[in-house]
């Protein structure tokens, strides 16, 4: 026997018009989404476990639960109405239908991908990369090649095993930093005399070892988080724009929708 | 990451506006509404729904992107108080627009016109045919004065917004500002005419609110960065400390070296006073809604210009803050206040400072100005179309058949000769608030045709032509590379004026002849 919600969605007769909505046009279930994610946020806090977002982690997914909020507070009209198939009601309904499904995808994957976003995962991005590093056959990896060959080109960073404590090898970056503009020596002109042709100079600089954990961790939290935390609030505000649009759609929709009888009756 | 989070955000709304046309589903056969769907539409707009209609159509269709949102943020250092005058204007305006459209509704044809449920008797031309050849020749005159100002319109607000886009997002040179506009144009123009010809009422109940919380986005968010910025010149940042800045702003004017900042602030608010006191009544987007609102059109005029003039007010203070921040210490080169040239500069330049800091900003700017873009458009579209398919012997909208009206064809067609005219400006160096003041004022040489309907008496095309020739050669000179060039701009809209003064006063020969 099928559900009386069941069977009040199938009913072809159209809704009369100021009787209240008898089925799930607020469904309560999809109420989830924004209350977790609310408390997503409160137990970032609250909880005395090492995962903190930031603030603006915090301000994203307070964000996404009143936009989620929002969504499920629009009533879900479309679903009483009564549309033939390949009508544009049909179009319609299958567009909201749609959109919120969209929504609601996007509501829960960056607030999830936020909360991933965590000062504990961050923190054991580099070392997990560091020691990635460090299982690396160079032999293999470097296609052969066990040594490199350091020549007077200044603009190569050099990957270099450096011990440290005396006991384990870490994965380090040598960057070379000139301090002084490299010269160049010209036939004939003032500074050169006797060459034949033009030549680069000698190049001064200094030789600094950038620990590649240090390397990560600033290239994940100076460059990756910003654009992730911009493209997060984008979506944000995208969705809001959208939930708006579904908004519209459900209640103009119906408005015109409802239209229709008098038009058969008309006619 | 900066481009792309613009251009995401264009596209976006360019899409959420494409799922709000499909709320009216398939198209119909013709872009009027017939008789009986007028009936329904009565019913539906009887209630609260109506309301908000109106107001949102009103504001939307006045809040455009080139003539307002970025004029108001990138000239208020130039006008200083005198930008207020367009505010004080359009408010007053609703009160003109009444008295007006009472009187003509209350003129036994007119409102036996708009009563009978026939969309065509709405078109603007309407009010001009009074059955005599003369007024026959004055309503082609002003059939094409209006579709002329259609045109400059939609021109411009694809032309600012493609310039400000492409220099945002890519380079400053013609060739991506010209590529922008083609796909800015074609997109917004097959859109409106494939899916929403019909629906530009309710789209604007999608653009109205958007552009408001962009709007109020981008105020708050400007606010916050100069607050953390530190100011120059013993200012200490605070919110006090701002809005001292923003009079100190706005009591010196920065009006183009040549031109007095009074002679520049007198002619402009001359203008003002009479653009903003006629552009409602003057426009097809409100016989419109007088034909499909009725009473509401009138009642809740001066409500939805309030909120206009409201809304303006808050561009007005971005406009202040985008003079601070480009009047800070590490601003340099041509964006530098005092270096940088017309408002679609300070615009491009104000974004750029601002965005450094806050990314997000960009994201509130074109949500807003995204949306005054399609506002405006897709009304100026659904006029340009009632207007020049009107035909005026039979005094009826001809040839409204969907079919015939080919979106992508006329879509691609109007996006390429957008594309090189706004090509052919930039070569020429004219600069588009020039172009405002210029083109904008263009459809004022309707009102002495529409004062002498008000009076009801016979129409003179000659008082149309006298209004018009002097206004071209106006503005003409306006337009030309020359010192005195913004003083002509600013001065093309006084013929107009002038001859609509003469109007009121003047009698026909019969008249007087009759009186003996």
């Amino acid at each position: 026997m099928p559900k009386p919600e069941a069977v009040s969605r199938s009913k072809t007769v159209p809704r009369a018009k100021g009787t209240p909505h008898a089925i799930d046009t607020k469904p309560k279930l999809l109420f989830v989404t924004p209350i977790v994610t609310f408390l997503a946020a409160g137990l970032t806090k609250l909880v005395p476990v090492d995962w903190n977002i930031g603030w603006q982690g915090i301000s994203l997914l307070v964000g996404f639960a009143v936009v989620g909020a929002c969504l499920q507070c629009i009533p879900r009209r479309s679903v009483l109405w009564r549309a033939e198939p390949g009508s544009s009601q049909a179009t319609l309904k299958q567009t909201i239908t749609t959109m919120r499904v969209l929504v609601s995808i996007v509501m829960v994957l960056v607030p999830v991908t936020i909360l991933a976003t965590n000062d504990r995962v961050l923190s054991a991005l580099p070392r997990s990369v560091e020691e990635y590093l460090g299982r690396l056959n160079a032999e293999t990896f470097a296609g052969g090649v066990v040594s490199v060959a350091v020549e007077t080109e200044r603009k190569r960073n050099i990957l270099l095993f450096v011990p440290v404590d005396k006991r384990h090898e870490e994965p380090a970056v040598l960057k070379f930093q000139p301090t002084t503009p490299p010269q160049v020596l010209v036939s004939g002109g003032s500074e050169g005399a006797g060459g034949s042709g033009s030549r680069i100079g000698g190049v001064a600089g200094e030789l600094y070892i950038l620990q590649t954990t240090k390397v990560v961790d600033n290239l994940v939290k100076g460059a990756v988080m910003p654009a992730f935390r911009q493209f997060a609030t984008l979506a944000l505000v995208l969705s809001g724009i959208f939930i708006f649009v579904i908004f519209i759609m459900e209640i103009l929709g119906d408005l015109l929708l409802s239209m229709q009888p008098k038009r058969l009756k008309t006619s | 990451m900066l481009p792309l989070l613009q251009s995401l955000t264009i596209v976006g709304m360019i899409g959420a506006t494409f799922f709000v046309y499909q709320t009216f589903g398939p198209r119909q056969l013709s872009f009027t509404f017939t008789k009986r769907e007028k009936k329904e539409w009565d019913e539906l707009v009887r209630g609260r729904l109506g309301s908000w209609l109106t107001v949102n159509s009103i504001f939307a269709t006045v809040t455009s992107f080139a003539t307002v949102y970025v004029f108001f943020i990138g000239n208020t250092l130039q006008f200083g108080w005198w930008i207020v005058f367009p505010i004080l204007t359009i408010w007053g305006g609703g009160f003109i627009t009444n008295h007006f459209t009472r009187i003509l509704v209350s003129r036994r044809h007119i409102a036996k016109r708009l009563a009978s449920g026939d969309q065509s008797k709405a078109v603007l031309l309407t009010l001009v045919l009074d059955g005599t050849n003369e007024s026959i020749r004055s309503a082609s005159i002003v059939r094409v004065v209006a579709l002329t100002n259609i045109l400059a319109i939609l021109w411009l607000e694809f032309s600012v917004f493609a310039d400000v886009s492409s220099k945002l997002i890519i380079s400053e040179s013609i060739f991506w500002g010209a590529i922008f506009l083609y796909g800015f144009a074609f997109s917004v123009l097959y859109f409106t005419l494939r899916f929403g010809l019909r629906g530009f009422l309710f789209a604007d109940l999608f653009h109205g609110p958007i552009i408001v919380i962009g709007t109020l986005i981008l105020l708050i968010g400007t606010f916050v960065f100069l607050i953390g910025v530190p100011s120059d010149g013993g200012h200490d940042g605070r919110l006090a400390g701002l809005f001292g800045r923003i009079l100190t702003e706005m009591n010196a004017p920065k009006a183009p070296a040549p031109t007095s900042p009074l002679l520049s602030g007198v002619l402009f608010a001359i203008s003002c006073l009479f653009l903003n006191s006629f552009l409602v009544l003057i426009t097809q987007p409100h016989w419109f809604r007088v034909w499909m609102f009725g009473e509401k059109e009138t009642t809740l005029q001066v409500t939805s210009l309030s909120i206009t003039a409201v809304f303006w007010s808050i561009l007005i203070l971005i406009g202040g803050l985008a003079s601070i921040v480009l009047s800070g210490e590490d601003v340099h080169g041509a964006c530098k206040a005092g270096n940088v040239d017309g408002s679609v500069q300070v615009a491009v330049c104000f974004l750029q400072q601002i965005t450094n800091g806050f990314p997000l900003l960009a994201v509130a700017f074109w949500m807003a100005g995204t949306g005054a873009l399609f506002s405006t458009a897709d009304a100026q579209i659904y006029s340009f179309f009632s207007i020049q398919r009107f035909d005026l012997r039979e005094g009826k909208i001809a040839h409204a058949e969907f079919k015939e009206l080919r979106p992508a064809f006329y879509a691609a067609i109007a996006a390429a000769l957008f594309a090189g005219c706004y090509a052919l400006v930039r070569f020429l160096k004219v600069d588009f608030d020039q172009l405002v003041f210029v083109l904008l004022p263009s459809c004022l040489n309707i009102v002495p045709a529409l004062i002498l309907a008000v009076r009801g008496i016979r129409q003179e095309p000659i008082l149309l032509w006298i209004s018009i020739v002097p206004y071209a050669v106006f503005a003409f000179l306006g337009l030309l590379n020359t010192d005195a060039a913004p003083v002509f701009a600013v001065a093309a809209p006084l013929m107009p004026l002038t001859v609509s003064a003469v109007a009121l006063v003047y009698r026909p020969k019969e008249v007087a002849h009759a009186k003996a």
